[in-house]
């Protein structure tokens, strides 16, 4: 059925448009806008029924070549401008079409088709003038994302080409876009070549067209109304058919996906995993993730009144897909201590967590209470603060939700104070960008406490801060438990672990464990000072993003086989001196010189993959592009020093969606390694890593005999490697 | 911010410069002119020529362009070529019918579109969402000249409840005559921005933020429209800027089907009848409009997607 009444829409205008010609007969002339005839006569005396049937031909004819010449002319244009380095190429192909689309697209039709007699190609002329700037800005932010994103930059680290990058990655990234565009371009121009040919344009006043018939006939319509009525339905007809017809095709893509394995609800029997009662949003929802209206908490609080737990899970067990994902989870969190959940990435860990939210995935089975109000700090708090809501404004409303008749005013900037954040209206004012990471991390806590929260959980909240702002957090946490909170901690960082928990439990593949996971390698003595040739030369260098200084006047020597690493608060330049060094960002002064290649190796590998090309293909382009071997070889090579690192082959020859953070992480220094770099630049190379894969990774770095440039927080990593520590702050770089 | 939109109004101001230039050159590119136009059924070379020296129009194209913009400092549009009246007469009379028109229709679109949009997308899937979705898209299809047609012959012919055209009323004094060409110029834009709202508010309800919302104890309502909306209004009023394109063009179509003496009528004979400078006058006002409402509509987005930056 879904598929007939587009099929029906579409087939009827096009039969007659193809077909019609051929039962037109012999042409009669009688008395305009007289009844003989099936549809009476026209304006001049022709009979309708032939008129109709010959009139199809010019809409479906010029929509499809005009349709086809916008995209001949308007994709390669975009890609261009999408993927130059140059900005004035983007500017120069792209500002014209601007000018184009600030014109009312009528008036277009109007000016244009006044040049030229009226006729077909004319028609054709002022739709494709009218389409191109649309397709050609439609699929340049469709490839702009593409063009300038890690794919690219790792590509051209690779020394690929501009058809491979820009042609190849590029344009295959936009072609969801453009199939989805196609359906919308096609009805427009079928929309503006009927309206065209309605207004006069293009055409010639007596033509046999559907749209004249219904200008030219208007006159008539008390006498004659099928005579506008006829041509009309069938332009109707044609345009809504072909746009339901493109519009299914469009919407089936993302269908074929597998669905989100967190859509099914949670069927556990005595779980508490609340109905979303007043969310019904997400109770018909098909692709969105479910439960999230279990904000009460898991419900029978009663159980727990009394006995001083802030919550207990006992035997939880959480199955998706038939896999378990969590296994006989049994634990107590008395309030006002804090207990720590441990474990590899995919140990279950978040899983566990969100099943005390009520959220977990899956089916959910065994018993999870709580003793009120379950707060959640997540580990990238900036993802659930509102982009477009003042932090205040936010704040406000959830004291009036939580406690309803209070003034909000003083629970706000007491909240704020308790957090360490600023509590006037300045602060308050703020949007969520305009705050750090660390900043965004208390406000989401400042926001849970107003619910006076039994427990909280923090995820990973010590990922990526320096060791200053990590003291901070520790203490927050403290605080915390300090004022009766139960405090559920999911954690990497083994440190912090033994600095606040007073309870552990280690998870590993879901299973709690008694082990505790693996203990970093104890640190070497530190290496002797090394004085090699000069491989890389960093002078006076500066670097600016519109405007804002980032880096000034930086300068760094660096010797062949000498490992410097560079460490410094978030948002200090780290990555910016990084990139630059890797010729990944220009410099507004100053000079970079190697003497040899360079590589670099991205923060987050998984961005800087293809995911649609195996990572095992993608690893060994940098020896077929910078090397010369053939394409055999270089995959040889990349399997065995892939292997060296710890990473099957065989799971690198999928595609990056089926590995892992850390294999990717992996395959990403094995893509840089195989230039044989002299200098490598390494961006927080351990973050998120597990302590196994981490110590893999740090002892092939240490026997590696090239420069080192390794940016990271890890102080661990910096005491493995580093000869020497730099630190970025205020735009310079000093000794550490 | 401040900065931001000084520079985009310098560059819309530059925008409807070229534009007005371009006109110029491509109106005086069209085979013919005002001179032979007036002519009509007598085309003596020697009259066309001196009529052509009367109006100026032998000069040198630079010189009158020159005295054009020279006059559009000051205000002065310059006179038909035609008719002899002052071309802001001429637009002016178009005007009123026009701004009525686009004003009542953009009053009612905002409204309309958001709250349909909010409604698709409350369950998305839900026999509701695909009814309305499938109308948005289908209805967005139809050409305006085809819809009104087609509304005049069932209202206006077939069942005589409303006034098939305006001939012969002022429609700003009998609005009823207005009514099916508003409601001719609502069609489209409310689909379009409708579908657009409710794809933001699905990918919102999805989102982390809305996620924490519940969670920290708001009710469904409160998430929905205070803090999912003002995320999905964004992309929705970028496309309104768009709109005003369309609304401009189908007022021309609107204007010439229901016989009203607007601003797109006074185009479309201005074009006939080679009037080059209400042709330019015109120009500049749609280029004028279109730029401020993008510019309005840049001013917006700003403060809806605060991330997206200066300058992108």
């Amino acid at each position: 059925m879904k598929r007939v009444v587009p099929l029906v829409l579409v087939g009827v205008p096009l039969l007659v448009a193809v077909f019609g010609p051929l039962f037109v007969g012999e042409a009669s002339r009688s008395v305009a806008f007289s009844t003989g005839g099936l549809l009476g006569t026209d304006f001049v005396g022709r009979d309708v029924l032939q008129q109709v049937l010959l009139g199809g031909r010019t809409v479906v004819l010029v929509a499809l070549v005009a349709t086809g010449l916008a995209y001949a002319l308007g994709i390669p244009l975009a890609l261009v401008a999408a993927t130059s380095r140059r900005r004035w190429v983007d500017e120069v192909l792209m500002r014209p079409l601007d000018l184009v689309l600030a014109v009312p697209s009528l008036l277009v039709l109007v000016l244009v088709a006044g040049l030229s007699s009226p006729g077909s190609v004319t028609l054709v002329g002022v739709v494709v003038v009218v389409l191109v700037p649309e397709v050609a800005r439609v699929v340049r932010a469709a490839a702009l994302p593409a063009a300038s994103g890690p794919v690219v930059e790792a590509m051209r680290m690779q020394g690929e080409g501009w058809w491979r990058t820009s042609g190849g990655y590029v344009g295959r990234s936009v072609l969801p876009t453009v199939v989805a565009d196609l359906g919308v371009r096609f009805t427009s121009s079928v929309y503006l070549v009927a309206s065209a040919a309605f207004l006069g344009v293009g055409v010639a006043p007596d033509a046999s067209d559907w749209a004249v018939m219904v200008d030219r006939n208007q006159g008539g319509s008390y006498l004659v109304p099928w005579a506008v009525v006829v041509p009309a339905l069938l332009i109707v007809s044609l345009s809504v058919g072909v746009n339901l017809l493109f519009d299914a095709h469009s919407t089936a893509v993302p269908r074929t996906l597998p669905d989100d394995p967190a859509v099914t609800p949670p069927a556990g029997t005595p779980i508490p995993a609340t109905p979303p009662v007043d969310n019904p949003a997400s109770s018909g929802g098909s692709r969105q993730t479910p439960a999230v209206g279990s904000i009460r908490g898991p419900q029978r609080t009663d159980d727990l009144a009394g006995s001083g737990l802030a919550a207990r899970v006992r035997d939880l067990r959480v199955v998706v897909d038939g896999r378990p994902v969590v296994d006989g989870v049994s634990f107590e969190l008395p309030a006002g201590k804090v207990l720590a959940l441990v474990g590899e990435s995919g140990s279950g860990k978040t899983t566990t967590a969100l099943a005390l939210l009520g959220e977990a995935p899956g089916d959910v089975h065994g018993e999870v209470a709580t003793a009120g109000f379950v707060g959640f700090v997540p580990q990238h708090p900036s993802t659930v603060l509102n982009p477009v809501r003042r932090i205040g404004g936010v704040l406000r409303e959830v004291v009036r939700a939580r406690k309803p008749g209070t003034d909000p005013g003083p629970v706000v900037r007491d909240v704020l104070t308790r957090v360490g954040l600023d509590p006037t209206w300045g602060f308050r004012r703020r949007l969520p960008h305009q705050l750090s990471g660390g900043q965004q991390q208390r406000l989401v806590l400042a926001q849970t406490l107003i619910g006076d929260p039994a427990v909280v959980i923090a995820d990973e909240p010590t990922t990526g801060q320096d060791a200053l702002s990590r003291g901070e957090v520790a203490a927050q946490l403290k605080g915390l438990a300090d004022r009766g909170v139960g405090v559920l901690l999911l954690s990497h960082d083994l440190d912090l672990v033994d600095e606040l928990a007073d309870d552990v439990l280690t998870l590993h593949a879901g299973v709690p464990t008694e082990a505790r996971p693996p203990e970093p390698a104890p640190t070497p003595a530190p290496k002797p000072p090394l004085t090699g040739p000069t491989v890389l030369t960093v002078d006076g260098l500066s670097v600016g993003y519109r405007g804002n200084r980032v880096l000034d006047g930086v300068s760094l020597r660096l010797a062949g086989d000498e490992c410097v690493a560079i460490t410094g608060r978030s948002g200090q330049g780290k990555t910016t001196l990084a990139r630059a060094i890797a010729g990944l960002h220009r410099p507004s002064a100053g000079t970079i010189t190697v003497d040899g290649g360079v590589q670099y190796v991205f923060q987050d590998a998984r961005l800087s993959f293809d995911d649609r090309r195996p990572v095992l293909d993608q690893v060994a382009r940098t020896a077929v592009r910078l090397r010369g071997l053939s394409t055999p070889d270089a995959r040889d090579e990349a399997a065995a020093l892939l292997r060296t690192l710890g990473l099957d082959p065989a799971t690198a020859a999928r595609r990056p969606g089926a590995l892992s953070g850390g294999e990717l992480r992996r395959a990403a220094l094995a893509r840089a390694l195989l230039a044989r770099p002299r200098v490598l630049v390494c961006d927080e190379i351990t973050a998120g890593l597990d302590a196994r894969t981490r110590r893999v990774v740090l002892d092939h770095l240490a026997d590696l005999d090239l420069a080192l440039v390794v940016v990271t927080h890890d102080e661990a990593a910096v005491a493995r490697l580093a000869d020497r520590t730099l630190a970025v702050q205020e735009g310079g770089l000093h000794n550490r | 911010m401040r900065n931001y939109l000084g520079r985009r109004a310098l560059l819309g101001l530059a925008q409807v410069l070229t534009l007005a230039v371009a006109v110029f050159l491509l109106v005086e590119a069209l085979p013919g002119d005002a001179a032979v136009a007036l002519a009509g059924d007598d085309p003596d070379p020697g009259r066309i020529e001196r009529i052509r020296a009367s109006l100026g129009l032998d000069r040198p194209i630079l010189e009158r362009l020159l005295d054009w913009l020279t006059a559009l400092a000051h205000g002065d549009l310059g006179t038909s070529v035609v008719s002899g009246r002052a071309v802001t007469d001429i637009i002016g009379a178009g005007l009123g019918v026009t701004a009525t028109l686009a004003g009542a229709t953009l009053v009612l679109l905002v409204p309309l579109a958001v709250g349909l949009g909010v409604l698709a997308a409350r369950r998305p899937g839900s026999r509701l969402d695909r009814g309305l979705t499938a109308v948005f898209i289908g209805l967005h299809a139809v050409p305006e000249f085809a819809l009104a047609i087609l509304l005049v012959a069932v209202f206006g012919i077939g069942l005589g409840w409303l006034p098939p055209t305006a001939v012969g009323v002022d429609p700003l004094l009998d609005p009823v005559v207005l009514l099916l060409p508003l409601v001719v110029l609502l069609a489209r834009p409310v689909c379009s921005i409708s579908r657009l709202v409710r794809a933001s508010m699905i990918t919102a309800n999805g989102a982390e933020y809305v996620r924490h919302a519940h969670r920290l104890g708001l009710s469904g309502r409160r998430v929905r429209l205070a803090h999912a909306l003002p995320n999905a209004l964004a992309p929705a009023a970028t496309q309104l800027a768009r709109t005003t394109d369309w609304l401009l063009g189908g007022v021309v179509v609107v204007e010439a089907v229901f016989v009203l003496p607007g601003v797109g009528t006074v185009l479309v004979d201005a074009v006939a009848a080679r009037d080059l400078p209400v042709v330019q006058g015109l120009a500049l006002l749609f280029a004028t409009t279109t730029v401020t409402v993008n510019l309005m509509a840049d001013a917006l987005s700003f403060r809806l997607a605060p991330r997206a930056g200066v300058g992108v």
